[in-house]
């Protein structure tokens, strides 16, 4: 299905003047026709996306990075420009519009050197055929031959077609809005501005119904309640308009987070772990202040437990000693007893046994008893004036307080060495990482996280509420409806009339609201057929038979064997999303150059050829911007060679300056 | 007639600063804790400095032993210390408290092998 009418926009030239690589001035020209093709060569940060972004700026005053974040306009001056002292950048684009000639010129210029965006004044200027156009005409001009919203079709990097693999997946605000500008370059709105405007006559319709309900007196009551519940509505309906729009926003800034910190991961995993050793080392060294405090009173005791060992075995040496004291007490007894026997025997010639008289020999043989005896009390070494002394210093040793303070030391001791070897291990791992870390900016990555939890918390109580505050709505309009319905049979011939037209309008909503449903329907089934024939051109594997389209416009390969291919490589995304754009832009309602920077670098050489072929056949002009591996020169350029119009290359003539050189201009130098 | 015991003890000019860093990197709560356990080091090993006559006062005898148990200690360990045993503690102290110092001051400070080293005697 075409697109009756469909505007149709060529470009001419693109002046560049200061922005990014372009010192002072480059300049491209474009061709059509049957040579729809202008290829730019540059190697990487050279400037091919800049050239894309200046066009971007150009029509829309925004440049955008990979991950579709505008670059702040500072950052755009030429950096050679900047040290020179001049503070200016711009823009220049010829381009017609049927039979109408435009130049369109965007000026950002500085005082003094700029350090933020607001330092800079930015003109746009639109001339029509030569004629100075106003702001306001300008803006609407652009946005009607041009617009912003379906500019992803337009404008594009190659590296972004990864994001409609998104539409195959679960619908989200991020998915909502990719739909919708698919569906604002197939002409959707026009239908869907019509229900809105059909909506806002109804609610007039309704409200002046009320009013006349209002003086009609069978309907008074429902009339006065009715005015009540419009107002709620009112008011419900601004809260889930304002809160759907903080969704969008939030959505989306969600989605920014995650890709810029799915880019950052090996670092954002770096941080995670210098932050879990930080932690770490900071529990640690709360633990082993507590250790230390804890230790030094037991240090204090500790030297109880130092000299424990050698009071112990003094103790057992004492022990001992004593014991052998008491054995030699009682051989004392014993010897003293035995003298004290021999004596008297001695002296009273008796035994002391028999009481016999004892004669001269036995008294002499007790004599010699009676030496051996003295002679044995006499060697021995311990008498009982020693006991006292040993058993008393026995006493005071065992009197000793207890240290008590071993075993925990010891634990304690053990705990601490642990802690440093631990400590000793995460400051190393500290130091790799801040090695591996850079320059990176640890800090915005950390608070690019704490935003996105914050955000993502935000998120999801504003679904909440807003799940609440549409249910009150329904509930709301049933009410309003149910109060309606009761004015149906009223006698009163300005109520009926009113009552017709509201129903005519809710009729014509009903019926428009249906026609959207049915005409994204029919263009479903368009994008599917036209994207399913641009993807076997496309395509190098003949297992494929097509593409299907689901309610996003989301597109997944199917078999020959008609079954979904549920997984495919980057290479086969780029390929889907190129076959969608191909169909988009057949079916636009709004006809313009195509731009596409590094259109092939995901793709095998087959894929390269078959897309280079296709190219050209996508817009009626089309500029690609490719590395030097994506076309080669010399031999990939004669895939399309007959449909190419000019070649440039990107030369660098300094650090960070880059001159646009018209390729055979180049060969022949 | 026997020389009388110390009633004031001290350390070398070296020793003190060792034992006021001890004190002072929170190893030990108060000095005579530090002066306490270079004695009791000092006995485990077995070791003694010798006699000094330089050494500095810090201490009565009663703040670092105020129930006694330390003289009972001495007089039990070193009988032939019996007449003087806190002039023998200061040598002790010396010994002990230069040991714990340098160690700390070597980063090598571990009490509990220490205590493992004065169990196995």
């Amino acid at each position: 299905m075409k697109v009756q009418g469909a505007g149709l926009m060529l470009l001419s030239e693109v002046r560049i003047s200061n922005f990014g690589p372009f010192y002072d001035k480059a300049s491209i020209q474009f061709g059509s026709g049957d040579r729809p093709l202008v290829v730019v060569h540059g190697d990487n940060e050279l400037g091919k996306t800049s050239i894309l972004n200046a066009i971007r700026w150009g029509f829309y005053g925004v440049a955008l990075d990979r991950f579709r974040k505008a670059f702040p306009l500072v950052l755009l001056l030429n950096d050679r420009r900047r040290e020179e002292g001049v503070f200016e950048i711009s823009v220049e684009i010829d381009f017609a519009d049927g039979s109408a000639t435009y130049r369109l010129t965007r000026l950002a210029r500085a005082r003094n050197n700029p350090r933020q965006d607001e330092d800079f004044l930015v003109s746009v200027y639109l001339r029509r055929n030569g004629v100075q156009l106003t702001r306001e005409e300008a803006d609407a001009e652009i946005g009607r031959i041009f617009p912003e919203e379906t500019s992803r079709f337009f404008l594009f990097d190659g590296e972004q077609l990864n994001e409609y693999e998104t539409l195959v997946a679960n619908p989200t605000t991020q998915v909502a809005q990719i739909k919708k500008s698919i569906e604002n370059i197939l002409g959707v709105p026009a239908l869907t501005n019509t229900v809105i405007d059909v909506e806002i006559r109804r609610k007039d319709a309704a409200r002046r119904q009320r009013l006349r309900a209002a003086s009609v007196a069978k309907a008074e009551a429902t009339a006065s309640l009715a005015s009540v519940v419009a107002k709620e509505i009112e008011v419900l309906e601004a809260d889930v308009a304002k809160m759907t729009e903080r969704r969008t926003q939030l959505d989306a800034e969600v989605h920014r987070l995650q890709t810029e910190l799915g880019r950052e991961e090996p670092t954002a995993r770096l941080i995670e772990n210098l932050e879990r050793l930080n932690r770490q080392m900071a529990d640690d060294a709360i633990e082993q202040e507590q250790l230390l405090t804890e230790r030094r009173p037991l240090v204090g005791r500790a030297w109880l437990d130092f000299v424990q060992p050698r009071v112990a075995a003094r103790l057992a040496n004492l022990e001992a000693q004593r014991e052998s004291e008491e054995s030699s007490l009682d051989r004392y007894t014993q010897l003293v007893a035995r003298r004290d026997q021999l004596e008297r025997a001695i002296q009273g010639e008796v035994c002391s046994l028999c009481g016999q008289s004892l004669d001269r020999a036995h008294i002499q043989s007790l004599k010699g008893d009676l030496g051996k005896v003295v002679s044995g009390i006499d060697n021995l070494e311990i008498r009982p004036d020693h006991r006292g002394e040993t058993t008393s210093s026995i006493k005071r040793l065992r009197q000793l307080p207890p240290g008590g303070t071993a075993d925990r030391l010891r634990a304690i001791e053990e705990r601490l060495a642990g802690l440093r070897v631990r400590r000793l291990g995460a400051q190393q791992q500290v130091v790799d990482i801040r090695d591996k870390l850079g320059t990176s900016d640890v800090d915005a990555i950390r608070e690019r996280g704490r935003l996105l939890r914050q955000l993502a918390e935000e998120f999801g109580q504003l679904q909440l509420k807003l799940g609440d505050q549409e249910k009150a709505l329904n509930e709301k309009r049933s009410q309003l409806a149910a109060l309606e319905a009761k004015w149906k049979d009223l006698d009163d011939p300005e109520l009926k009339r009113l009552n017709r037209e509201v129903a005519l309008y809710q009729g014509l909503f009903e019926a428009f609201t249906h026609a959207i449903d049915k005409l994204r329907d029919a263009l479903r089934q368009t994008i599917e057929a036209d994207a399913s024939e641009i993807f076997r051109q496309l395509t190098a594997n003949p297992n494929y038979k097509g593409l299907r389209i689901n309610e996003n416009y989301g597109l997944t390969i199917i078999s020959k064997a008609d079954s979904e291919i549920s997984v495919r490589s980057a290479g086969a995304e780029q390929i889907v999303a190129l076959a969608l754009i191909g169909a988009l832009n057949r079916n636009a309602a709004i006809r313009g150059p195509v731009v596409m920077d590094t259109p092939l670098a995901r793709l095998d050489l087959r894929h390269r050829a078959n897309v280079l072929k296709f190219l050209p056949t996508m817009s009626e002009q089309t500029m690609l911007l490719v590395q030097p591996g994506e076309v080669d020169p010399a031999r990939g350029v004669d895939v399309i060679r007959g449909l190419v119009d000019r070649e440039y290359l990107l030369k660098s003539v300094g650090l960070g300056q880059t001159e646009v050189v018209p390729l055979h201009a180049e060969a022949a130098a | 007639m026997n020389e009388e015991d110390k009633t004031q003890i001290g350390l070398s000019e070296n020793a003190h600063t060792l034992l006021q860093s001890l004190k002072d990197d929170g190893f030990i709560q108060q000095l005579q804790d530090g002066y306490r356990l270079g004695i009791g080091l000092a006995v485990a090993r077995g070791k003694v400095a010798q006699a000094s006559s330089g050494f500095r006062t810090i201490f009565a005898v009663s703040t670092i032993d105020p129930d006694g148990a330390l003289k009972t200690v001495l007089t039990e360990l070193y009988p032939e210390e019996r007449s003087r045993p806190y002039a023998f503690a200061e040598r002790l102290a010396e010994y002990g408290v230069r040991e714990l110092g340098e160690a700390h001051k070597a980063g090598t400070l571990n009490i509990g092998d220490l205590l493992d080293e004065a169990a196995r005697g």
